[in-house]
């Protein structure tokens, strides 16, 4: 019924649908900054 | 004056005009208030003069809903109430405490801070407090604000003696009030449960009921069961709109430079709270973010090492100098006001035959929105004016339920009859007399439509004392 590759790219698919509302749930709104792995950051923080 | 039970009260010749119920910081200020206008009042304490698990028995109850503390020890039945455990943490409602805020339901109180503020300086006498310092602008965001922090007064040490020599204020212990009895849209007389068991009648005047925030409710509900509605006459949001503040960790942040974080002598934090133009344009609860300084620094930045190598690799040289610190971030909010989140009668009951609570409360979708906005907010403002940068709790980042072995809230016990314009809307008027019912008021933070998010102690007092004056004014004119 479906292909290997076409079943692999649906669990992808699947899993990142799954984690979006987590995802979107830290949007921060101030376009200079962004969240990386929970730390509210500058963008051009290095 | 000191009665053993309520037929020395009776047989005394002493005629107080108002009855009070409940012996804890609503019940003694309005007491005293009533005394400095020559008005003899008489305070029914359910309990002794110390803790009785007998007696404490009677605040037994079921949550239904989120986490939540056992209510049989969530509030103290003996002399001074709970003031018997408190922190002493001090704060007026905010202006916009009392506004009715566009995106936040069923906010707006039929009073102002102005009406309130006469009692700053009696209630800071009461609470032994020094004078609120006034909140400093940070930008149109945030303010940083500060507390006040009585000793704390425990109302039950400070004034037995005081109440026990007066001529004004009488007491009775162990003598529970379990039903405020209507007639004619009045309340006629207060049943008072003997330690023999039986009930005992005292007819008065007026009758405050000041006897907590889940135990106004209660009485109330169970008085109106009994008597077909006559004690409230509308009863539509009777025991409804029951709010805590919820209290949680949301994030630790490392901070650059450490002399910016300055922090009070007494827990040792700082604080924040947002603007009020802040507040009406996010649709949010008002909420405060406590700043503790201390933590793993070099943890934290390691952990940042990973995001940014750059900016935290600077840090961790310095980590050893002592020149910037982390602080652990926590926040308690404004739960928004929800008739969902009520107080109601059990089916079980307790030794004095009334029913025991049954509390209904949950954190809404409003409420997770207010907690990520406000870290959302500080986080910026530490990363823009680069004082620091926050990592945010997982549970948020993630969006996962609150943990359930946090602080969780607290134990604010608000709302259930709450004040408002009509009765369509609440169960007592801007003077805290019951709608419908001539001679019945409340006290406490039961009244409270919505809670801000500062300690309500202070406003129970402020409220109480205003209390005391208009009913002086409507007796001294009757």
């Amino acid at each position: 019924m479906f292909t290997r590759r076409q079943f692999i790219l649906g669990m992808l698919a699947l899993a990142a649908a799954t984690q979006l509302p987590r995802l979107y749930n830290f949007i921060i709104v101030d376009k200079r900054l962004e969240p990386r792995s929970g730390w509210i950051m500058m963008k051009d923080d290095k | 004056m000191i009665f053993p039970d309520v037929g020395a009260l009776n047989s005394s010749g002493f005629s107080p005009k108002v009855g009070i119920i409940g012996s804890g910081p609503a019940s003694i200020s309005l007491a005293l208030q009533l005394e400095r206008h020559g008005i003899p009042s008489v305070i029914f304490e359910a309990g002794g003069y110390d803790y009785d698990p007998t007696v404490q028995d009677a605040y037994k109850g079921h949550v239904i809903g989120d986490p939540y503390f056992d209510l049989a020890g969530a509030r103290l039945r003996y002399f001074g109430g709970s003031s018997g455990h408190w922190a002493g943490w001090c704060r007026p409602l905010d202006e916009i405490d009392f506004e009715p805020r566009e995106g936040f339901r069923n906010s707006g109180w039929p009073i102002r801070k102005k009406d309130l503020d006469p009692y700053i300086k009696a209630t800071d006498a009461i609470l032994e407090l020094e004078p609120l310092k006034p909140d400093e602008p940070v930008n149109q965001n945030l303010r940083e604000i500060f507390f006040q922090f009585s000793p704390p007064v425990t109302f039950g040490q400070k004034y037995r003696k005081h109440i026990s020599d007066s001529c004004t204020i009488g007491l009775l212990t162990y003598s529970p009030v379990t039903e405020v009895v209507p007639a004619n849209g009045r309340i006629d007389h207060l049943l008072v449960h003997t330690r023999e068991g039986s009930s005992q009648k005292v007819t008065l005047p007026y009758y405050c009921l000041c006897a907590g925030g889940i135990e106004n409710s209660r009485l109330l509900l169970w008085s109106n069961l009994k008597h077909n509605a006559g004690a409230v006459p509308y009863p539509e949001t009777l025991g409804k709109y029951w709010m805590e503040h919820p209290i949680f960790g949301a994030g630790d942040a490392v901070i650059f430079n450490r002399f910016s974080m300055s922090t009070d002598s007494h827990w040792g934090m700082k604080y924040f709270a947002p603007t009020s133009t802040y507040l009406h344009t996010h649709n949010m609860g008002n909420f405060g973010l406590r700043l503790l300084s201390g933590g793993p620094i070099k943890a934290l930045i390691k952990d940042g090492l990973c995001v940014a190598p750059e900016l935290f690799g600077k840090l961790l040289e310095k980590a050893g100098r002592n020149l910037h610190c982390a602080t652990t971030l926590r926040i308690a909010w404004e739960q928004l006001p929800v008739p969902s989140n009520r107080i109601e009668l059990d089916t079980e009951k307790d030794k004095t035959g009334m029913p025991r609570t049954k509390l209904f409360w949950k954190k809404q979708p409003e409420d997770r929105h207010t907690v990520e906005t406000a870290i959302q907010t500080f986080g910026t403002y530490l990363a823009t004016t680069d004082q620091g940068r926050m990592k945010v709790v997982e549970w948020i980042v993630e969006g996962r339920d609150y943990p359930a072995d946090e602080e969780l809230a607290g134990f604010h016990h608000m709302g259930g009859t709450r004040m408002a314009a009509t009765p369509a809307h609440g169960i007592v008027d801007r003077n805290c007399k019951v709608f419908g019912v001539d001679n019945l008021y409340i006290g406490g933070s039961s009244v409270f439509p919505t809670g801000g998010h500062t300690n309500p102690t202070y406003s129970i007092v402020q409220l109480a004392l205003r209390l005391g004056d208009h009913l002086a004014q409507r007796i001294v004119r009757a």
